[in-house]
């Protein structure tokens, strides 16, 4: 349980209007919770690099 | 106005939004009243109508319910006249499949829609490439949600990519036996620790196999309260993408993958074996379907396709992806790779043995061609002479059987270890026996006369 309490949760909303038939197992979607966190996270740091990187070049000088 | 009779398919059942039903020669789906707003609003959308003229979907229009089904409109299908299924499909075959699912799914989202699932049975090979016709399967998309068949595109997808790309596994017979493909825990149990620098072995099979098998994350009820940004779907989506695009197949152990360059047959006996199937297909009626049974790389399948629509069929995987891939590069349409072993072929299987059906009773064909074949059936395995006949009448009455005597090298060959028990193995008993379900038309002989081609046709 402690894997559940440390996933990025996001906001808190009910989707009920889904029909599909199909489990989607949770597995799978603690696997897209996560992976998709991470490429969030990816895209993130990819957009920001420069004004990551432009903190510690700072602190060098 | 009376309604027309329908036969419902046997293999679509399991999603209450609608199933599939047959009306005359053509194929509709029904459509229930809860579903209809979001079905219309997708048939009427742009990106669909596209994906329809890029034939990534089939043809599909929503029509007034005429029939004794529920709702009041109905899904009609453009006809797809050879469904094949993942056990038939070579890597690439399943690869393109499986592309061609996530960008379904991709485009879906970017429209606000998505696909209910994720399995390999939405899709086919149409024309020469692989369609998606399982129209149904799309819904709306839920802002927040996860993609529910995401568990099931890796089972039925990547791990048997995986397999295949990574350990030589050959997943054709995982299909055969579980139309479910391969769950993640007995994925997991092929690799090693060391493979988690493959592409894609970490994030998409350990971390799912760790979750499977941890009862406790496993039995959790997963509350729909959490909510998965679409971004960051569509990323996730994007990697699955990027990782099946880096997939390669191991594919030189063929034996037979050079058969083509390296086989028994010397130049002018190659040539006049073309001429002798190239007069076979002039006298057939313009646009026959033939199966090419141990059809190897295609040659001869690749003659017979300037005229006919060709099934080409062989025991190789690695043979039919060659074949698949020059198909595709030179966009060859009317001619479909299957790989199959006569030995053990795909049989009726799912629900009550009813859900997919038999390659024999899927091929409809008007001829067959069985080349350098009949030893590998009745030698190597045993099979009766007249038993092998009777399966090549069951497919079609007319054809061009290769007769492979005991003295040729590659009979010698089958052996070379065993004990000779063929002894009705022989020329005269074959031409009695193929004399009871076929008239020789012709025969030719090749191979310093240690194979004979017999033209049949049907008896009168």
């Amino acid at each position: 349980m402690k894997l559940i309490y440390s996933l990025p949760l996001f906001t808190l909303y009910m989707t009920t209007d889904v029909y599909g038939y199909l489990d989607g197992g949770t597995g799978g979607m603690i696997v897209q919770l996560i992976l998709g966190g991470l490429a969030v996270g990816g895209s993130f740091i990819k957009i920001y690099w420069n004004k990551i990187k432009s903190i510690f070049v700072k602190k060098k000088d | 106005m009376a309604s027309q009779q329908i036969k419902w398919d046997a293999g679509s059942f399991r999603d209450p939004a609608g199933s599939v039903f047959f009306a005359g020669n053509s194929v509709y789906r029904s459509v229930s009243d809860q579903s209809e707003p979001d079905i219309k609003k997708l048939i009427d959308s742009d990106f669909f109508q596209r994906m329809m003229r890029d034939g990534q979907i089939v043809l599909t229009q929503l029509v007034e319910n005429t029939f004794d089904v529920p709702g009041t409109f109905v899904l009609k299908h453009d006809t797809i006249p050879f469904m094949n299924y993942p056990y038939e499909w070579s890597f690439n075959m399943l690869k393109d499949a499986a592309l061609l699912t996530l960008g379904v799914l991709k485009k879906c989202i970017e429209n606000d829609f998505i696909l209910k699932d994720g399995t390999a049975w939405n899709v086919t090979l149409h024309k020469g490439k692989m369609i998606f016709f399982d129209v149904m399967s799309i819904e709306k998309y839920a802002q927040g949600q996860t993609w529910n068949g995401y568990q099931q595109f890796c089972n039925e997808f990547l791990y048997p990519l995986f397999l295949k790309a990574y350990k030589d596994v050959p997943f054709q017979p995982i299909f055969k036996g579980s139309l479910t493909g391969i769950d993640p825990v007995s994925t997991q149990k092929v690799f090693k620790t060391s493979d988690i620098f493959k592409c894609g072995i970490l994030k998409h099979l350990f971390l799912n196999a760790y979750l499977s098998k941890n009862k406790k994350i496993s039995s959790t009820k997963i509350n729909r309260e959490i909510k998965l940004p679409k971004l960051a779907l569509l990323s996730m989506i994007e990697n699955l993408k990027n990782t099946i695009q880096k997939l390669k197949c191991v594919s030189d152990n063929s034996v037979w993958i050079d058969y083509a360059e390296n086989n028994t047959y010397e130049k002018e006996d190659e040539n006049n074996k073309i001429n002798f199937i190239k007069a076979f297909c002039t006298g057939l009626p313009k646009q026959s379907s033939i199966v090419d049974f141990g059809c190897n790389t295609g040659n001869c399948s690749r003659v017979v396709v300037e005229n006919h629509t060709v099934f080409s069929c062989d025991i190789d995987e690695h043979c039919i992806d060659q074949l698949y891939k020059k198909s595709v590069h030179d966009k060859i349409d009317k001619l479909t790779p299957i790989v199959l072993d006569l030995m053990h072929p795909s049989a009726n299987v799912g629900w009550h043995l009813q859900e997919r059906k038999s390659i024999f009773e899927r091929l409809k064909c008007d001829g067959f061609l069985s080349l350098a074949l009949i030893h590998h059936i009745c030698i190597a395995n045993n099979v009766p002479l007249e038993l092998f006949v009777k399966i090549l009448h069951s497919v079609a009455h007319r054809g061009v059987l290769e007769w492979v005597s005991k003295e040729d090298p590659m009979v010698q060959f089958l052996l070379r270890n065993r004990h000779d028990v063929f002894d009705t193995y022989t020329w005269d008993n074959f031409e009695t026996i193929v004399g009871k379900y076929f008239k020789i038309e012709k025969t030719l002989k090749v191979n310093n006369g240690c194979r004979t081609l017999c033209w049949l046709e049907p008896l009168e």
